[in-house]
């Protein structure tokens, strides 16, 4: 029980970090103007994420603290900047770095504690 | 979803919303007025994030046994009660970032980690450790270098637009 639950709340970290990057990557501009309105796959995969993780996420809070699964989204911090950089080509300076760092170890102490 | 939305949905929006310029630059008192709206509607973003969150919780815990119902019926409603109040949080972020810079308005919802922790002691008898405590820190701190760090390379210009765009862990 707890087992699944904890693998639903990574599931919401890596669906929802996944649902950023479909996001960001469907509203890239368009290379030509179009004249009907067309909505991208890629924003209705970040809706599907977004669904899907909402329904992860309650299940998760039937047996993990919400003071303890909360703080562990932050976990999203420090993944998107890390799959932007590896996906989107953005730039990812040396400061986030050590912020992603950052992140890294204080979800990890929530997470044990 | 638990987070993300806010900001992804500013970001679609602030591409497309035009912010009424001319009407700003004519009357000073109308900038000070429009801060005031945007820092008010900042608190009520962190004030519905958090209340979403609580309430989210206490439809999950309703569905547990032995006393709870696990139908699915039974979640609905007070899931949707939850997710309204959430939406409320999300739509306050939005008008709240038209007039505030996100490096301003980011920071502050570091008050959702604050509200949560004591929401769920208060209501959920949950124990609030030194190790939570020490964790939610760090994080707060971590995000804190992530957005400054990214202040100086991608918000500026045109292509900077959405590149701030973080998940939200608040409203």
């Amino acid at each position: 029980m707890t087992a699944i639950a904890w693998t639903s709340l990574a599931l919401v970290v890596l669906l929802g970090t996944a649902g950023q990057l479909a996001l960001k990557y469907g509203l890239r501009p368009a290379r030509a103007p179009s004249p009907t309105l067309r909505v991208r796959p890629a924003i209705l995969i970040w809706f599907g994420t977004y669904v899907l993780t909402t329904l992860l996420w309650i299940f998760a809070l039937r047996s993990i603290p919400l003071s303890q699964a909360f703080p562990i989204l932050g976990l999203q911090f420090a993944l998107i900047p890390l799959a932007s950089s590896l996906w989107l080509d953005e730039e990812v300076g040396t400061m986030q770095w050590v912020g992603i760092g950052v992140i890294v170890l204080g979800v990890a102490l929530v997470g044990s504690t | 979803m638990p987070g993300c939305a806010g900001t992804s949905l500013a970001t679609a929006f602030s591409l497309n919303l035009p912010v009424r310029t001319s009407a700003i630059v004519t009357r000073h008192s109308s900038i000070a007025s429009g801060r005031r709206i945007a820092l008010l509607a900042l608190f009520l973003s962190i004030l519905f994030g958090v209340a979403g969150q609580l309430l989210m919780k206490w439809a999950a815990l309703r569905t547990v046994a032995p006393k709870g119902d696990s139908s699915v019926w039974s979640l609905m409603q007070p899931l949707a009660f939850a997710l309204a109040v959430y939406s409320l949080g999300i739509a306050n972020w939005i008008v709240a970032l038209r007039r505030l810079s996100l490096s301003t308005a980011y920071p502050l919802t570091s008050l959702n980690y604050i509200g949560i922790l004591i929401g769920s002691y208060y209501w959920f008898g949950e124990r609030i450790t030194l190790g939570r405590g020490l964790g939610v820190t760090l994080i707060f701190l971590g995000v804190l270098l992530v957005v400054r760090g990214a202040r100086g390379t991608r918000l500026e210009g045109s292509s900077g637009r959405t590149a701030a765009a973080g998940p939200r862990v608040s409203p």
